[in-house]
């Protein structure tokens, strides 16, 4: 129990950064948060074809 | 995704779609946090087709004469799978009226409000549609009175009480 309430302080500054980095996220540029999208795919893309999904990265065959 | 959008304003001017807007997943990226989505929902308005009915032939077939190959539901516009999606009721049709108007770096767009995009998912009821209007609640900036008066309009408050409890 004491563990628990000594880790609410630190649990709850996470929270806050977490929520507060959310809120920066949506207030970038529109052009910003597609290239974040982009990242996103790139990240999850492997995963997906691992599992057997066909996945396309925008514009990965326009290089 | 530049490019793309170039594109379909030339659709547009060329009368091959009527007024067009991004919606969808991405539309929603417009005014919250960016998550993952694969494809682009344009919602828009169809010329009707010589047999009365609304059809997406026309559009496509264009598309595959310009090179644009579909890929399922989507077109592939400049590596960018575009799904598009005439608008199917009172509020989308409405939607796509009221649609914003902003620029893509230097490419004129439109955006569908976040009211609107907020109706649609409430319409629409799935779970990620919930989640969705979680984060608009949560970090979009919206009118509240604008919103109120759409719900209404389009019989959706009573889901709006339920998804907010």
């Amino acid at each position: 129990m004491e563990a628990m309430e000594s880790l609410t302080p630190e649990l709850e500054r996470l929270f806050a950064a977490k929520e507060a980095r959310r809120h920066r996220l949506a207030a970038l540029a529109f052009p910003e948060k597609i290239k974040a999208i982009i990242k996103l795919q790139e990240m999850v893309a492997p995963i997906l074809r691992a599992r057997g999904k066909i996945v396309r990265v925008w514009g990965e065959d326009c290089a | 995704m530049k490019k793309t959008l170039q594109i379909l304003n030339e659709l547009e001017q060329t009368s091959l779609i009527g007024r067009f807007a991004i919606g969808g997943a991405v539309g929603a990226t417009f005014y919250i946090e960016p998550f993952l989505t694969f494809d682009i929902d344009i919602f828009v308005a169809l010329p009707t087709g010589k047999s009365g009915l609304i059809t997406l032939a026309p559009l496509y077939e264009a598309l595959r004469q310009r090179g644009y190959e579909e890929s399922d539901e989507c077109v592939v516009i400049e590596g960018f799978p575009v799904q598009f999606l005439p608008a199917y009721n009172e509020l989308v049709e409405e939607a796509l009226q009221e649609a914003r108007e902003v620029l893509f770096e230097d490419v004129p767009i439109r955006v569908l409000r976040a009211e609107h995009l907020i109706a649609i998912a409430l319409q629409t009821g799935r779970e990620k549609d919930r989640q969705r209007v979680r984060m608009f609640v949560e970090q979009a900036e919206h009118d509240d009175n604008y919103l109120k008066t759409l719900l209404v309009r389009h019989n959706l408050s009573e889901k709006w009480k339920q998804w907010r409890a």
